[in-house]
């Protein structure tokens, strides 16, 4: 069906993604971010309801923003911590 | 005034060192000829006509090299200013350009005013602080005189030799260079300024070029308190999900944030779980907090939500995952229960009250 | 009517800021070889400062990510047009450190034969610490300058910028063309996210050499050591609650 193909492009999208995106995870990308990535996917790749399936493309691209976000904050303290003069 | 022909020699003995070529005469006695030209003018700052004494390090660094130190003043009514710099030990001469428009040192008509003053004097080094105004100036100088300005420097090694932080200061390099003048911003904690007495300097008026300045200072705000939110609070303390329901978060949160003087936060997903009143909320409007101490226990994912927390001076964490991210954006970490720790801190705070 | 934006901006090659920088064995230089490298996270602040002025609906008519360096200074160029700068210009130098003034020589040639009125950088970039290369760009040029912006504003021709000062901030305004360097508070950087990454491989990447540019970029400065400095305190996890209470005594937190 036309509908849940391109969730499942969806679904390879934001996988792709979040590939790319943990190749810099602080706490490693081969030994932490790609096996609980995977296994995170794997958990639900049996779903079959369309209203499921979307709300975990949603949990993904949340999990997008906030890995984004720990990388600006921890760059943003490091930055600052070597940069800013203490007030 | 500076004889024209110690100008010469000296322009010609950078010339020839850069070029690699050397004349005999020069040879023979480089250092010292060079060592009898030293001479070192000191930009020093001012404020509505009051001496900033930090700037003062200039001078303390300038001392480490042989030769007369000059100081120099721009600014309204900076004659008084360069009266009291006088008094400064180790100076020969403070000279002053009285002139409204330099007041708020704006580099586009204060670094033609330095270049003026610096080849009048025939200077071998020029010297600012690593401040704001030195850091927005003296590159501007450095252009308009070619040479290859060296900042924040932490020691001098000899008049063409110092070293500086790199990396943030987690390597240090020595440079040496051939350039005259040399411009140079030191780093204040490196060079302790000294006390304007004991000192009897000659005061003189410098040479005002008054170049146009495109650039129009609007307004500061000295007094910068990024502290909205959550009250002016110095210290907060947040709980998260981690706390598991209200009734814990009541008996825990509330007496810690006692025992600190903080305020009370909640993440965002411990506020839709129902254990704290939206009001509590941390990050939630965009709106920067900049407390002494965010501390946040039971937290452990919602990353997002601590960016209006980021510019806190300190960020502490508390969790019983020591993989949480919160512990790759905290300054300090303690992994464990918190249901343990938090108790344990309250206690340890109170006790040492 | 309004000058149309024609925005210059440089970007510089580092090693990562989260790698810890090692002195080589010879106290020459800091070792570069194998570490990871990105762009200057400073001149990440000035790409994203550029692409906001677009997204504001500034009328920006091109911005122009400029990069001078080894070839690898590519890659860093690649990010800044994933991150939106519509074209990329590499100037290619294998062999020579490149000190700011040479920096802001070939950067004046640059402004000049692409005719832009606006350039953005990084206020110092985080190897040489330097923050040099706008101010000395803006004396060559005898353009107005605002160093390190946490805000920017364009109304036609006019710029009014805030810009973090000793102990707060002033507000200066001024006229384009004008060069600005960026301060940590000016704004949050987009992540070149993957898709941006591809489509930038087909924006324009124009490569010169040095030796186009006929300036003088010699060295003027010679390293005569590096070394590290004394061993500094260690920060992250403490083991109990005793050495919380310490480690926030000892930042000032408590």
């Amino acid at each position: 069906m036309a509908a849940t193909n391109a969730l499942r492009y969806d679904v390879l999208r934001v996988y792709k993604e979040l590939l790319y995106l943990g190749r810099e995870y602080p706490l490693g990308f081969e030994n932490y971010f790609r096996p609980r990535l995977h296994k995170a996917f794997s958990a639900k790749s049996g779903l079959q309801d369309q209203a499921e399936i979307k709300k975990g493309i949603e949990q993904a691209e949340y999990v997008k923003k906030e890995i984004e976000a720990l990388y600006y904050l921890k760059r943003y303290r490091a930055l600052k911590q070597r940069y800013d003069k203490p007030s | 005034m500076t004889p024209p022909l110690r100008n010469g020699l000296l322009r010609q003995a950078s010339t020839c060192l850069r070029q690699q070529r050397t004349t005999p005469v020069l040879r023979a006695s480089r250092n010292a000829t060079l060592q009898r030209l030293l001479s070192t003018l000191a930009i020093l700052e001012q404020r509505e006509g009051k001496l900033n004494m930090s700037s003062l390090a200039s001078i303390s660094a300038a001392q480490k090299l042989s030769g007369p130190i000059h100081g120099f003043v721009a600014g309204s009514n900076v004659k008084a200013v360069a009266e009291e710099a006088s008094k400064v030990e180790g100076l020969e001469k403070v000279i002053y350009v009285e002139n409204g428009d330099y007041d708020r040192g704006l580099p586009e008509n204060y670094a033609p005013l330095l270049v003026e003053n610096i080849k009048k004097g025939g200077y071998t080094h020029v010297f600012a602080g690593h401040s704001a105004f030195g850091k927005n100036l003296m590159p501007r100088v450095s252009a308009l005189l070619d040479v290859q300005q060296i900042s924040d420097i932490t020691s001098i090694e000899s008049e063409d030799t110092f070293i500086r932080p790199i990396y943030a200061g987690n390597a240090l390099l020595t440079v040496q260079s051939e350039d005259s003048p040399k411009l140079i911003t030191i780093r204040g904690t490196a060079f302790p300024a000294g006390a304007a007495e004991g000192g009897s300097a000659s005061i003189e008026e410098g040479t005002d070029p008054k170049a146009s300045c495109p650039t129009e200072w609007i307004s500061e705000d000295l007094a910068k308190s990024d502290r909205p939110d959550l009250a002016t609070a110095e210290k907060v303390v947040s709980g998260g999900r981690g706390l598991k329901s209200k009734e814990e978060f009541d008996r825990l949160m509330p007496p810690l944030a006692d025992a600190l003087g903080a305020a009370i936060g909640a993440s965002r997903a411990a506020v839709d779980s129902g254990f704290a009143d939206n009001s509590l909320q941390v990050g939630q409007t965009g709106k920067n907090v900049a407390p002494q101490l965010y501390l946040c226990a039971g937290i452990s994912g919602a990353i997002q939500h601590l960016a209006g927390m980021k510019d806190s001076k300190v960020i502490a964490a508390i969790n019983k995952d020591e993989d949480a991210p919160i512990f790759q954006v905290a300054d300090v970490g303690l992994v464990g229960d918190l249901f343990e720790k938090v108790p344990e801190l309250t206690e340890k705070l109170n006790a040492a009250k | 009517m309004a000058s149309k934006l024609r925005i210059l901006v440089p970007v510089k090659r580092v090693i990562d800021y989260a790698v810890k920088p090692r002195v080589n064995k010879a106290q020459t230089a800091v070792e570069t070889t194998g570490v990871k490298h990105s762009m200057n996270p400073f001149d990440e602040l000035s790409i994203e400062e550029a692409v906001r002025f677009r997204e504001r609906k500034y009328p920006v008519e091109d911005i122009l990510a400029f990069s001078a360096g080894p070839a690898k200074s590519q890659d860093i160029l690649r990010t800044a047009m994933a991150m939106g700068a519509d074209r990329g210009l590499h100037v290619v130098e294998e062999k020579t450190e490149l000190e700011p003034l040479g920096v802001a020589k070939v950067l004046q040639k640059v402004v000049e034969e692409e005719g832009r009125n606006l350039v953005i950088l990084g206020k110092q970039s985080i190897d040489d610490d330097a923050n040099q290369t706008g101010q000395m760009l803006a004396g060559l040029l005898g353009w107005s300058q605002a160093t390190q912006a946490s805000k920017v504003d364009i109304e036609g021709d006019s710029v009014t910028v805030t810009r973090e000062v000793d102990g707060g901030v002033e507000t200066l305004k001024a006229k384009l063309p004008m060069i600005i360097t960026t301060d940590l508070r000016l704004n949050e950087p987009r992540y070149a996210s993957l898709p941006n990454i591809m489509k930038a491989k087909k924006k324009p990447l124009q490569k010169k050499s040095m030796a186009d540019y006929a300036v003088d970029t010699g060295k003027r400065l010679k390293t005569v050591k590096v070394a590290e400095p004394p061993a500094r305190q260690g920060g992250g996890k403490v083991e109990d609650v005793g050495g919380l209470i310490g480690r926030l005594k000892e930042l000032g937190a408590l």
